[in-house]
């Protein structure tokens, strides 16, 4: 193959060259396929993504909504309650006020009763509290004059202890006194 | 001269029944108790005796013998000059065998000093053809070194003798004890003014190892009644021990009796406090400090009595209520 043009030589020199450079084309070629391929997969796998992510912001819209709603339901049914209570509350210390003016009024006329009858009731007081006392002291009375007079003799008795730190002026002063007392519950027993 | 005044303190002690308080009411004039009432505490009865230069007061104290109210307290048995050991003639052997057993051993503890007295009463119960088995009975206690005496306060047989022999122990050992001239001759006079010899109160005392039975019943039959007193023959009433006022229906005593003898007791006590205080004002002032000192003792042994008497009366409500 001597005698082929020098420029054909080139060329199929060239050609020669080339024949891997198309080869690595075709390779190329498939790698960009298979890229086109994954990006399209991708693309795919995106809007799927997508649509879920939609979804779910629509749920949770719609549950944030939901939400709001019970809130203001309850919201609702305790501003009622709270009225309610006040309503009552009010209605109470009204009727309470009218019972206290009762009170007021009622206490005023036993004041004045009170003040009027004063002395009467008193004495009819006086009177029965006499009647009871005469009732249980009746044909007990000695029995209350030995018991005065016991505890009037340990009086005395203890008088007569201090009488010995005395001087002898005091001393017989207080004698005296003691045989004044003496001499008092002597004349009650006596009678 | 100035008259001077002569205390003595004597406790008549006894089981009950003995006949403690009949000796004393007919002493200081009183009748003899037609019936048995319990005493209850202590009662204080006075007896005095004026001579020209002293006047001598015999402070008795009637102690019930029933041990519900507590005979045996110490305060019944502290600052004694004498005392008497009641037994019941009609009953010796346990009327004396209360006396050793509880009685002496307490004077021996609490007034060691004090003359004591063994007194058999009831004379008038004892019959002749007794006397022996009476005497041996008395032996048998061997309650020795006491002048033994029978009275009975029914016929008041040796009665106001006992109680002159009494007083005139004490003066007499007053006069030996004391270094003060004032009390010379005291015991003669005393004597003398009671109209009595020395010999007759020598005579109450019966020597019991020596007696001959036969002649003992010559020597406790009252020569003289001395008063108009019903002599129903030998009669006995049964006494029974009291253990619970309460239960007062049982023993035939009439309650209303009981209550008015403890208040009329209790009365009786408060005179004789207010006269003790009356006493004490007119006493000398140096006597004062032990004058008060005694009488503290007397008032806080008469308040501890007046409270007795106060619940005994109480009690015996309670069984008005029961009843
Ligand atoms: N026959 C006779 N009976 C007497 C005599 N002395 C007392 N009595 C009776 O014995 C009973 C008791 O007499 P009281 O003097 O009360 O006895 P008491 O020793 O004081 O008794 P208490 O106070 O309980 O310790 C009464 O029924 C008296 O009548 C007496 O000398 N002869
Ligand atoms: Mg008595």
């Amino acid at each position: 193959m001597k005698n082929v043009p020098k420029a054909l030589q080139n060329l199929a020199d060239q050609y020669e060259k080339t024949i891997p450079k198309i080869d690595s084309f075709k390779s190329n070629t498939k790698a960009i396929q298979n890229l086109i391929d994954q990006v399209s997969n991708l693309e795919r796998e995106m809007n799927f993504v997508k649509q879920e992510m939609t979804s779910i912001k629509n749920d949770i819209l719609s549950s944030q909504e939901r939400n709001e709603q019970t809130i203001r339901t309850q919201e609702e049914i305790i501003m009622d309650m709270i009225n309610k209570f006040n309503e009552e509350l009010l209605q109470h210390k009204s009727s309470m006020k009218e019972d206290i003016q009762n009170l007021k009024t009622q206490q005023d006329v036993l004041k004045i009763s009170y003040t009027i009858n004063e002395k009467t009731f008193m004495d009819k007081v006086n009177s029965s509290i006499s009647t009871i006392i005469k009732k249980q002291v009746e044909g007990k009375e000695n029995e209350i004059l030995m018991k005065i007079w016991i505890s009037e003799f340990k009086d005395i008795i203890s008088d007569f202890e201090k009488l010995k730190k005395l001087k002898p002026k005091e001393f017989s002063v207080r004698l005296n006194e003691i045989s004044d007392t003496i001499d008092i519950f002597k004349q009650k027993i006596m009678s | 001269m100035l008259v001077s005044e002569i205390n003595i303190k004597l406790t008549i002690l006894g089981q009950w029944g003995v006949g403690k308080t009949s000796i004393v009411s007919t002493l200081v004039g009183k009748d003899f108790p037609a019936m048995y009432i319990p005493t209850i505490g202590s009662n204080i009865a006075r007896k005095e005796y004026n001579l020209t230069n002293n006047h001598i007061r015999l402070n008795i104290w009637d102690i019930g013998g029933q041990r519900s109210f507590n005979p045996l307290n110490p305060v019944f048995f502290s600052n004694l000059d004498s005392a008497l050991l009641l037994f019941d003639l009609n009953n010796p052997k346990e009327t004396l065998q209360e006396i050793k057993d509880t009685y002496l051993k307490n004077l021996a503890k609490f007034s060691p000093e004090c003359i004591i007295y063994l007194i058999g009463n009831k004379s008038d119960l004892v019959k002749p053809e007794d006397s022996e088995i009476l005497l041996n009975n008395i032996r048998k206690y061997q309650i020795q070194g006491f002048p033994i005496i029978f009275v009975s306060a029914k016929t008041q047989d040796n009665i106001t003798e006992l109680f002159t022999l009494v007083v005139y122990d004490f003066l007499k050992k007053l006069e030996n004890s004391g270094n003060e001239t004032q009390f010379q001759g005291i015991s003669k006079n005393f004597l003398t003014s009671a109209a009595k010899s020395e010999d007759q109160l020598d005579d109450l005392i019966i020597n019991i190892n020596e007696i001959d039975p036969n002649t003992l019943h010559k020597k406790i039959t009252p020569k003289i009644t001395k008063k108009n007193i019903m002599l129903t023959k030998n009669e006995v009433i049964p006494l029974k021990e009291i253990k619970d006022l309460k239960k007062i229906r049982e023993f035939n005593i009439d309650k209303n009796k009981i209550k008015e003898n403890i208040f009329s007791a209790f009365k009786n006590n408060l005179v004789v406090i207010s006269e003790l205080i009356s006493e004490l004002k007119k006493s000398p002032i140096n006597a004062l400090i032990d004058n008060i000192d005694t009488s503290l003792n007397d008032l806080s042994n008469l308040n501890k009595d007046f409270e007795l008497k106060l619940d005994s009366i109480l009690e015996l409500e309670k069984s008005d209520k029961n009843n």
